[in-house]
């Protein structure tokens, strides 16, 4: 089935189009939401919520790109949505912690900096530097380094994800890679 | 001098993504270089550890999930209205303060612009209310000079 044929179904409603589109797809958008919020649960969560919304607007899809790249792009917007709450919410429990007069509803909260970024999974040393000097990137540098190296996308695929321009994509992964350059060799220091 | 170039392509000597004069150059100097050849092996230890692990993989429910939220999604759908009230509220709130305020602005307004009240300077006509209340002479003189307020 091609994408065309596929995305007519799709605005069909055709159940079977659909249970094709997630067997074929559910693979690289797990993996993509797993690379971005290094969390096994969140990642599978996110993967099918995006699956709900490529069912739910799939007649808005103008079919200018591919149907993956448009998945790509829901999954990457929706797990750096996922990740921005989720830094907000530390930050707002954090403040709690500082709060006077509520020591008795205070819980006891995690250090974030301690949290585990890859749960569920075993992992060595080394991976967990990579982690989290990959997760100390900033945000449109992270997703597009993690973009070409784990998901193995062109440049040009990366820059219709993101919605910019190539140019924008190879410095972004340029700075990247130099900030984690020097990130683990001051590590190894 | 080599030492610091390979410090700054560390990245690109790994994936050989250096030209071919540059990653030659710094193979050399990597074949003489005990501190660099370490650094270059931790770090690509490193670098590529992600690549060795298998990924994980989705639950054999995912399709059945994503199913049974599709289902929970149209199910809202129906709850939309009572969403839709409780969001009213706060923009109800608003616009009743608003009317408030609005009105006592325009009362304060009324109020001292004077219709309701006797200017200082207004003079009652006392045969008028005597008229309408009938009201004797005495009377009469009572009520214009209380409020005319004459001596």
């Amino acid at each position: 089935m091609t994408d065309s044929e596929l995305i007519i179904a799709l605005v069909n409603r055709n159940e079977n189009a659909f249970k094709y589109l997630v067997e074929k797809y559910q693979g690289m958008v797990y993996n993509a939401c797993f690379h971005q919020l290094r969390n096994m649960e969140d990642a599978e969560d996110i993967a099918q919520e995006v699956f709900v919304e490529a069912y739910l607007s799939i007649s808005g899809f103008r079919g200018e790109s591919k149907i993956s790249t448009w998945l790509y792009r829901v999954a990457i917007n929706k797990s750096k949505n996922l990740v921005r709450k989720n830094k907000w919410q530390m930050l707002v429990q954090r403040l709690e912690k500082f709060m006077p007069g509520d020591k008795q509803v205070k819980i006891d909260l995690e250090d974030p900096s301690a949290q585990d970024h890859m749960e569920g999974m075993e992992k060595t040393e080394d991976q967990k530097i990579l982690w989290n000097a990959i997760n100390s990137l900033p945000e449109n540098q992270r997703i597009a380094f993690t973009l070409n190296k784990y998901e193995e996308l062109a440049y040009q695929e990366i820059a219709e994800i993101m919605q910019t321009s190539l140019s924008a994509v190879e410095s972004l992964i340029h700075r990247a890679k130099l900030n984690l350059q020097k990130k683990l060799v001051s590590h190894f220091n | 001098m080599s030492c610091l170039l390979l410090k700054h392509h560390l990245i690109d000597f790994i994936e050989h993504k250096l030209p071919q004069e540059k990653q030659l150059k710094l193979q050399d100097h990597l074949a003489n270089c005990r501190s660099c050849q370490e650094l270059c092996h931790r770090f690509s230890g490193v670098y590529n550890s992600l690549d060795e692990y298998p990924l994980p993989e989705p639950s054999a429910y995912f399709y059945s999930k994503i199913v049974t939220k599709l289902e929970d999604q149209s199910a809202n759908e129906y709850v939309l209205p009572v969403k839709f009230l409780r969001l009213l509220k706060p923009v109800a709130a608003g616009l009743f303060l608003v009317t408030g305020i609005t009105v006592s602005l325009l009362f304060r307004e009324v109020v001292n612009s004077g219709s309701l009240v006797a200017s200082p300077n207004t003079t009652i006509d006392a045969s008028a209310w005597a008229n309408e209340f009938y009201l004797d002479n005495n009377e009469e003189t009572m009520v214009d000079l209380l409020l005319n307020n004459e001596n």
